[in-house]
């Protein structure tokens, strides 16, 4: 314990903007200070193994800019922790991207006939762009508090469906920098997936066809839904008491107006009660009333509440029917349920943008995020690699301790400390499976 | 090329000589059950008579159970022809009756495997011969293991490396509702059934489609989904092993031993007869319209107006149609008059003899390989070589838009209930059975009174020309056709 927990000053004056000219700058500090924390980010990737069976065997990828371009160098690999930070700090590429654990050492068997990737965590992409035609209130590359709840929604439902169904343990949720999540599933099992057996993961995640809802599953008659689907349902509704949902619903002005709802109602008797529902003036009713008539749990707790009184009791609608739950269910889940980018997922030797690695453009950290409180994260508040740097110096200013500790581990002296944590406890868990 | 080719011939001599100097085992299974995956090949002396038999006996199982497939609407009917019919010649079905004794039972189980083998080396050498087989083995397998009792299962699992046991009651207890709402069935249905438990690795295509529960890495499968899975593999082992058969089929020396008689058990295996150049039979090229009119299946009778109407045809129906007229009698002389009066309406006959001439005495086997080439079958055309839109080969059932095939059958003057029927077949893939009610129907014999289905277009002529007695083509001399036709 020789490292001392610091404080920050709350910064309360908007952020300025990111100066983005001076970006090569500060990525040099950032990895050769130290603020990349190295350590945790090595052990990660040698998953207690001896290096030269894991960790040496991995693809990174570097991007540089050369005059304004980028330039993608594949198939890097280092023989251990000492050589990947040194080579990092000289280069202090733009990118760093994750790629494969191959079978041969990958800058010096990549030509042979034989060289295959072997190994790489499970990984799902989600980004918000593949949610404009349910998001209204942003678009393209902006992100506000409100899109950020569809993020929410998307990691609360891939960490119920990978935990339960596939039973997997060791999960991480980095932010992408800008607009979406990464979440990396490191257990041994996950690793050692065939590209065949991560299309089929991803497709079994999957209910969206472009934009078309199939809750069916490819190739099926009847209309069997899927324990998953109604578990997902149950998890969006009893999110946060069923306020996320409600605020989403809210916000995105998804109940404003009355044909948005209606186009997808079949059963007559329900479409003349929905437009009984849209009479009221208010979202916040109409939702309310839907959810009475529709979702069985709303209906039961409606019902709990009034059992000592008869009068009200008895104006209590008729508990709802499986037609009446499935249209309920559709809505929600046609909205709300993540969009999945399945390329990302199904390739072995895909590469995807490394945690800790900086978006150019806005200099935010791709910092991981606790999946149980990813509804606290501010997008706009993420770490940024000038602001990291600054709060380095002020604390260097402020104590003057020697250099030598201050390497090593200088990002638990800024704002990036409380996401490494995170990350350390993620590693924890991959390295205690093996 | 010539390095390759020895290595390969020179690893697989070698693999040879392994086996022979190994020592002989009883491949098959001595445990409880009665299946094989057939993972590996037996490894014993064998007489070329008993092979022989053996493979024969196999085939003439399949083809049975082929019949029955096709014959039987429902699964449960063909569970019971397949009782009273195919049992009694085919022994490995009657294992898993009580009263074989130890000593049969080793035996049958033996020629089981040999059998199999056998008919994997006679039918790899084309796409379509392993497909039929894969699929009748396929089908074999299936209605063998519903026979087979639990334990027997259990110990197959066991000795084929699946890893899948069932679910106790309070296991089953515990996700009762899941397990129902996953396969749509009543919690009650799913109490009195067994739910087998695999990793979920195992069973990607179910995974992938939600067609199963997934819970802690695990699917949990119904029967029909267990059955699925375990008939996935055996497909897999034998479409790679028999595309590697096929290729080593070429080095191994048997030309004059096994060669010959693998060649004979395919020979007539699903297609029927091979028809080739026919013999007694011939046909004048101004017979052909009158012919096509009459006699023509659907497929050969579009292409013939197709030819009539444009002058040329594309090398897919050339291809289909001139080894089709081959089969029926018309001679080389013949068909070069016949195409070359139709081709030269549209280009001149210096092109016709550089682009076509060739490629019709190809088809004679006077030119190139000289190979006796056969008329395409049912399955040779439905499977390769499907039309582009320009194209006028194929077959109507299989490759014509519904709205395409029903005009064709209007113009037929096929009764609209007929039209529906057979349009209903071919959606449902049942290409044979719409071209048979095809048969049926146009030519006025009746519904059901076709015996046999239709697998081939000469199957088709033949049955007609039999039909109608053969007698009206001989009385119509070649003038008086080449009369009407000029008309």
């Amino acid at each position: 314990m020789f490292y001392v927990i610091c404080h920050f000053p709350v910064n309360m004056t908007e952020p300025r903007p990111f100066e983005m000219n001076r970006l090569v700058d500060y990525l040099q500090h950032y990895y050769r200070k130290g603020v990349f924390p190295f350590k945790p980010y090595t052990n990660w990737l040698t998953y207690s193994k001896k290096p030269s069976e894991y960790f040496n065997l991995r693809e990174f990828a570097f991007i540089i800019d050369k005059d304004g371009e980028e330039v993608h160098l594949r198939y890097r690999s280092f023989n251990d922790a000492f050589e990947f930070e040194k080579e990092l700090c000289r280069v202090s590429p733009h990118k760093l991207d994750l790629g494969a654990v191959y079978n041969y050492v990958p800058k010096e068997g990549r030509n042979r006939v034989d060289f295959r990737a072997m190994e790489r965590e499970l990984i799902f992409d989600i980004d918000l762009n593949d949610y404009d035609s349910v998001r209204n209130c942003c678009e393209g590359a902006t992100v506000c508090g409100k899109c950020w709840k569809f993020i929410v929604v998307a990691v609360k439902i891939l960490d119920a469906r990978l935990k339960k169904d596939f039973g997997f343990t060791a999960l991480l949720y980095v932010f992408s920098g800008r607009r979406g999540v990464h979440c990396w599933v490191g257990d041994a099992k996950a690793r050692k997936l065939t590209n065949s057996a991560r299309s089929a993961f991803a497709e079994y995640l999957t209910l969206f066809e472009g934009d078309k809802m199939d809750l069916k599953g490819k190739g099926r008659g009847k209309t069997i839904i899927h324990p998953m689907i109604t578990d997902c349902y149950n998890v969006i509704m009893t999110a946060e008491n069923g306020q996320l949902v409600k605020d989403m619903v809210i916000e995105q002005s998804y109940l404003e107006k009355e044909e948005d709802t209606l186009k997808d109602c079949k059963n007559p008797q329900l479409k003349e009660e929905l437009q009984r529902i849209f009479t009221l003036s208010k979202p916040e009713s109409r939702w309310q009333m839907i959810c009475l008539k529709c979702d069985e749990k709303t209906w039961r707790s409606e019902r709990e509440k009034l059992k000592d009184q008869p009068d009200k009791l008895k104006n209590l609608p008729e508990p709802p029917s499986d037609e009446y739950k499935l249209f309920l269910l559709q809505w929600v889940l046609s909205r709300l349920y993540p969009r999945l980018d399945v390329n990302v997922s199904t390739g072995v030797n895909h590469l995807l943008k490394s945690p800790f690695c900086i978006h150019p453009k806005t200099g935010n950290v791709a910092v991981p995020i606790d999946a149980q409180k990813v509804h606290l994260f501010d997008v706009t508040k993420c770490p940024r690699i000038d602001q990291l740097l600054e709060e380095l110096d002020k604390v260097k200013e402020d104590e003057g301790e020697t250099k030598e500790n201050r390497k090593m581990l200088a990002y638990k002296h800024t704002s990036l400390a409380p996401h490494v944590e995170i990350f350390e406890k993620f590693v924890e868990k991959t390295i205690g499976k093996m | 090329m010539q390095f390759d080719n020895r290595s390969r011939r020179s690893k697989i001599l070698r693999d040879v000589n392994e086996i022979k100097a190994s020592k002989n085992y009883t491949f098959a299974s001595t445990g409880e059950s009665n299946l094989s995956m057939y993972e590996f090949a037996p490894k014993e002396e064998i007489s070329l008579r008993d092979f022989e038999d053996i493979a024969a006996q196999r085939l003439k199982a399949l083809r049975k159970i082929e019949e029955l497939k096709l014959r039987e609407k429902s699964y449960d009917e063909f569970k019971v022809s397949m009782g009273k019919e195919l049992h009694p010649i085919f022994k490995p079905c009657t294992l898993h009756q009580s009263g074989v004794l130890e000593d049969q039972r080793k035996q049958i189980r033996r020629d089981d495997v040999i059998g199999h083998f056998a008919l994997r080396l006679a039918f790899c050498r084309s796409p379509e011969d392993t497909k039929w087989f894969v699929t009748q083995e396929v089908e074999l397998f299936k209605y063998r293991f519903q026979n087979e009792p639990k334990s027997a299962i259990l110990s197959f699992f066991a000795d084929n490396k699946f890893d899948a046991e069932t679910m106790t009651a309070s296991e089953k207890e515990s996700r009762i509702e899941d397990l129902a709402s996953s396969y749509g069935l009543s919690m009650e249905k799913v109490r009195n059934s067994d739910i087998w438990m695999m990793d979920a690795l195992d069973a990607l295509e179910l995974v992938r489609k939600r067609k199963v529960l997934v819970h802690a890495g695990k699917v949990y499968l119904e029967y029909e989904s267990l059955i699925t899975i375990i008939v996935q593999r055996l497909r897999a082992t034998m479409n790679s092993s028999m595309a590697r058969a096929n290729q080593y089929m070429g080095v191994i020396e048997e030309q004059d031993r096994l060669l010959p008689r693998l060649e004979r058990l395919t020979k007539g295996g699903y297609g029927g007869k091979e028809f080739n150049a026919a013999e007694g039979q011939s046909i004048s090229r101004h017979q052909i319209d009158s012919a096509s009119s009459q006699f023509f299946p659907l497929c050969m009778s579009g292409i013939q107006s197709h030819l009539r109407r444009n002058h040329h045809l594309k090398h897919g129906a050339r291809r289909q149609y001139g080894l089709f007229l081959k089969a029926i009698g018309l001679s080389l002389d013949e068909a070069m008059a016949f195409f070359r009066e139709e081709f030269t309406q549209k280009i001149d006959s210096d092109k016709f003899e550089k682009q076509y001439a060739y490629n019709i005495r190809h088809m004679y086997g006077k030119e190139g390989k000289r190979q006796e080439y056969s008329a395409f079958s049912c399955a040779t055309i439905i499977l390769n070589n499907p039309p582009s839109h320009d194209d006028c080969h194929g077959c109507p059932f299989k490759h014509s838009t519904e709205d395409n095939l029903k005009s064709i059958l209007k113009a037929n003057k096929i009764k609209s209930e007929d039209i529906d029927e057979m349009i209903a077949l071919s959606k449902i893939n049942q290409f044979d059975k719409a071209c048979s009610l095809h048969w049926e129907v146009s030519r006025g014999h009746g519904k059901g009174s076709l015996s046999s289905l239709i697998t081939h277009p000469n199957q088709y002529y033949e049955l007609t020309r039999e039909a109608v007695g053969g007698h009206q083509m001989e009385d119509m001399t070649d003038d008086k056709i080449s009369q009407t036709s000029c008309e």
